[in-house]
């Protein structure tokens, strides 16, 4: 084993943790025990193949002690001739699932090199110039100083937008429907000098500043945002509605919200959602309903 | 198309975007066939909410966006780079138009910048409004009778071929 825990409290690194480590470190092993979780029964050649540069021996020495470990299970399907299928046993899917989350977090944070790009659209050059100097240290900053300048400045690299409300041309409202109808995988702040309504429940926007905005308001927003990308659909709609129902109980009188059908409806909706993101079977259905405003009125 | 047009008397939508009032009329003239509806937007605005209304509503959007660059080139090349850039209508149809009365090099730095916004053809040149009008319908019959079309499968959500 390798030396990275030196003389580690044992309490600190325990036994287990060393041992599993050290499995995984193998040079081979996490490659073959994603290889059969993909598969669904390989046997020998099929590995060969597809772990390319492979040698025999390396192969047959990593199943050999995989399976002395019981993550992988070896099973004859023909004698005559021989032939050998290897499965991932309950145990080895348990590793593969740990495998699979060092593989996302390596996605989230090692992927420095990918830049991000924030768009900000308001027709007020001091905002723009303003906004831009807070976050241009970190992302790739794009502006425009219209709706129309908005869209020529959109495409599928831009990960946040900051979209003022009011703007000519094409205003904000509709930018972000624009955004939203085509699809695009982009996280978008509304920022405007208006006091919220009950009808941002409905709009498609992620999170929503109140002008003046600050800087370390602009730029936890924007992180945020950017953080928000790693969730699915799902959890992104979870978040941007608790950001909404939080920022209409901060702006608005209690009494005039218990009584909004609207507020209500997305109350429950906010709170479908949350029991379908602690049990992720698809309850989604249900929470889309409750979304569906009644057009009868 | 005409293999995805189902029977008789379906119509297709086109979407003119950016023609003054008079342009528009010449243009509609030269658009004009029993199984085609001229939708006009005027303005990016229009334009905009309408692709975005279509695109809520996957069949109504137009099966060509006919682009005029004669009075405001920048507000059609907005329209033409919003929808090549959409993740959902990359695909969608477009022809540009420059009218006779746009000298040549004019229009020739018009169309070239058109096709550098990933325009699928164009109309230019014609001497006068006639040939102009002509050129449109020509245009027309090419592409409604001749063109086939990529599937609408690529920019709808499902698979379909109903036109309203």
């Amino acid at each position: 084993m390798t030396d990275i825990f030196a003389d580690a409290d044992d309490t600190l690194v325990p036994d287990s943790l060393k041992r599993s480590v050290s499995l995984l470190s193998k040079k081979w092993y996490p490659a073959i025990i994603r290889c059969l979780a993909m598969g669904d029964g390989l046997g020998y050649s099929d590995l060969e193949t597809q772990l390319d540069s492979i040698s025999a021996k390396v192969l047959t020495d990593a199943l050999s002690e995989l399976q002395e470990h019981g993550v992988i299970d070896r099973a004859e399907v023909s004698q005559q001739p021989l032939r050998v299928q290897y499965n991932l046993t309950e145990r080895g899917e348990e590793l593969e699932a740990v495998i699979q989350s060092l593989a996302d977090w390596g996605e989230t944070h090692f992927d420095d090199g990918e830049e991000r790009v924030v768009l900000i659209a308001d027709d007020d050059s001091r905002v723009v110039e303003m906004h831009e100097t807070w976050l241009a240290d970190e992302y790739t900053v794009r502006t425009a100083r219209d709706g129309k300048e908005t869209l020529d400045q959109l495409d599928t690299d831009v990960d946040v937008v900051i979209l003022d409300r009011r703007m000519p041309g094409l205003t904000g409202d509709e930018v972000l429907d624009w955004v939203r109808s085509q699809r695009y995988d982009t996280r978008v702040v509304m920022a405007t000098a208006e006091d919220p309504g009950v009808d941002i429940l409905e709009m498609g926007f992620d999170e929503y500043l109140i002008k003046p905005v600050l800087q370390d308001e602009l730029r936890s927003v924007v992180t945020e945002l950017i953080e928000r990308a790693e969730y699915d659909e799902k959890g992104r709609q979870y978040l941007a509605l608790q950001s909404k129902l939080a920022l209409l109980a901060a702006e608005l009188p209690p009494d005039a919200l218990a009584d909004d059908a609207a507020y209500n409806r997305y109350r429950n909706r906010l709170d479908t959602l949350e029991e379908d993101m602690e049990n992720p079977p698809e309850a989604a259905e249900t929470a889309l309903q409750q979304l569906r405003p009644e057009r009868t009125q | 198309m005409r293999d995805e047009r189902t029977s008789e008397g379906d119509c297709v939508a086109v979407l003119l975007v950016g023609a003054t009032p008079h342009d528009a009329r010449v243009v509609s003239c030269g658009l004009k066939r029993e199984d085609v509806s001229v939708d006009v937007a005027a303005d990016v605005r229009t334009a905009i909410d309408r692709l975005a209304a279509g695109s809520a509503a996957s069949a109504s959007l137009p099966a060509l966006v006919v682009l005029d660059l004669t009075t405001n080139p920048a507000d059609s090349l907005t329209v033409l780079k919003a929808i090549r850039a959409s993740p959902r209508l990359g695909t969608l149809p477009t022809v540009a138009l420059v009218n006779h009365t746009v000298p040549t090099d004019e229009t020739r730095k018009r169309v070239r910048r058109a096709y550098e916004c990933g325009v699928n053809g164009h109309v230019a040149g014609a001497d006068d409004i006639k040939g102009y009008a002509d050129a449109i319908q020509a245009m027309t019959t090419f592409w409604f009778d001749r063109v086939s079309v990529p599937p609408k499968s690529l920019y709808l959500d499902r698979p379909s071929i109903q036109y309203d």
